[in-house]
């Protein structure tokens, strides 16, 4: 039998105090596979080099001191960075293409799409709070302005995006 | 508890460890605050280790679950995770600028697992610790804005079972293969999740089961089979912390003994 051995970072194991379990096997995508992260039908696959700049981007805004725009600007939280942060990560896995990421003035950060008649901004306040604006200059997709936490409204314009 | 005494038992449980997690707002601690709140537990939890800190993690109610970008971002002042450990090595107390963790763990001569009842009760007075010492240095009160309780099992491999028989652990998973192919799987490894709403607008919750093979030691082949439930507590109250704890320990509890076969039952010494 051949048995490939290595350390695999199991999710919840960082926070165990017991000594590091051994765990024989080969390393796999985390478990990120189900039915219901399956890519959009897409027109044009995400660019992953724009995703690593938006990556880039939240790094810069992670290590933004207080006064960062010339006058009184609020750095995001790192709880913030991180929530936007594993939010995008989720989208990137969907397919769609990178967002403009930019911090706003009150600590917020801002990933937007503006193509193809589509705008499309999620604002990420603090966890859990999440603001969504959507304009559709072909008026297809519904016109929208709100909470959406679990960003359901922003998904469905973004799967407009991808299909335009 | 009185839900302890109706969900299932077992007087030989493969637990390992058990760890009851409160992550919330950042606090502007300083090194020199470590001391402080040791002082206030030092009675049980003489020794201390520092370890490195653990990054913010949530659970998303977004589009799917993966780890975020690596992107790099310093958690307070670069403080290090501190570990408080009780004389008997059993009991850890983590902290770090923003996380609270209170951990049970089995140790190669110590006693049996104590019941979550006795982790909740070390929680909610590390708790009141933290509480105490964020009064006396006048910083803002803890935020929590995500817990998680995680049960850490080591189970030995039956008599010549090998990793790849999962289905001797976990009910209906035999790796069943056609005709065109036959022979055992050396091993496999499974993640499972379920997704757990709440009535409370805002408030969400996910359990997983991590099963992966693993060595206890140099010739003691094992499955660990850790189950989590992580999520937002409903409010920012500290009773909506031990609110999501005690709705986890039913999940998970309830979840393990589901998910695993009779057989296992039989050998952990299931009592009801």
């Amino acid at each position: 039998m051949s048995q490939t051995a290595e350390i695999f970072d199991m999710s919840a194991l960082p926070k165990a105090t017991n000594p590091i379990q051994r765990v024989v096997g080969a390393r796999t995508e985390h478990a990120g596979a189900t039915l219901s992260i399956l890519p959009f039908e897409s027109r044009r696959g995400p660019d992953l080099v724009d995703w690593i700049k938006a990556t880039q981007k939240l790094g810069q805004i992670a290590r933004l001191q207080r006064g960062w725009n010339g006058t009184k600007g609020a750095p995001p939280d790192s709880h913030t960075i991180f929530f936007a942060a594993q939010e995008l990560a989720g989208l990137e896995k969907l397919g769609v293409p990178a967002p403009t990421i930019n911090p706003s003035a009150d600590g917020a950060v801002y990933a937007d799409w503006h193509m193809m008649g589509l705008d499309i901004e999620i604002i990420f306040e603090a966890p859990y709070k999440v603001t969504v604006l959507i304009e559709d200059a072909r008026q297809i997709v519904p016109s929208f302005a709100g909470e959406d936490v679990d960003l359901k409204i922003a998904l469905e314009a973004l799967r407009a995006l991808c299909a335009r | 508890m009185e839900t302890e005494l109706t969900l299932p038992s077992y007087s030989r449980p493969p637990l390992d460890e058990v760890a009851a997690d409160m992550q919330f707002a950042t606090l502007p601690l300083k090194a020199a605050d470590v001391g402080a709140f040791h002082a206030l537990i030092a009675a049980e939890y003489p020794r201390t280790l520092d370890v490195p800190p653990l990054p913010p993690s949530f659970e998303t109610v977004g589009p799917s679950f993966v780890p975020p970008f690596g992107i790099g971002i310093g958690i307070g002042a670069d403080l290090p995770r501190s570990w408080f450990i009780s004389e008997d090595d059993e009991h850890v107390v983590q902290l770090q600028p923003d996380r609270l963790i209170v951990n049970w763990r089995m140790r190669p001569h110590g006693g049996p697992y104590p019941r979550y009842a006795e982790v909740r009760r070390r929680f909610v007075a590390a708790h009141e610790a933290l509480r105490k010492f964020v009064h006396q240095k006048g910083y803002p009160e803890t935020v929590p804005n995500q817990c998680d309780l995680t049960y850490f099992n080591k189970v030995p491999l039956p008599a010549n079972a090998e990793w790849g028989e999962i289905h001797r652990l976990l009910r209906g998973m035999y790796l069943n293969t056609g005709p065109e192919w036959s022979g055992p799987f050396d091993n496999c490894q499974i993640a499972l999740r379920r997704a757990l709403r709440s009535p409370v607008e805002g408030a969400f919750g996910r359990l997983q089961v991590e099963c992966a093979p693993i060595k206890i030691d140099v010739t003691q082949k094992a499955w660990a089979l850790n189950v989590t439930v992580k999520g937002r507590p409903e409010s920012a109250d500290f009773q909506a912390v031990l609110d999501f704890f005690d709705m986890a320990h039913v999940e998970i509890v309830t979840c393990f003994t589901a998910i695993t076969t009779e057989p296992m039952h039989e050998l952990w010494g299931r009592q009801r």
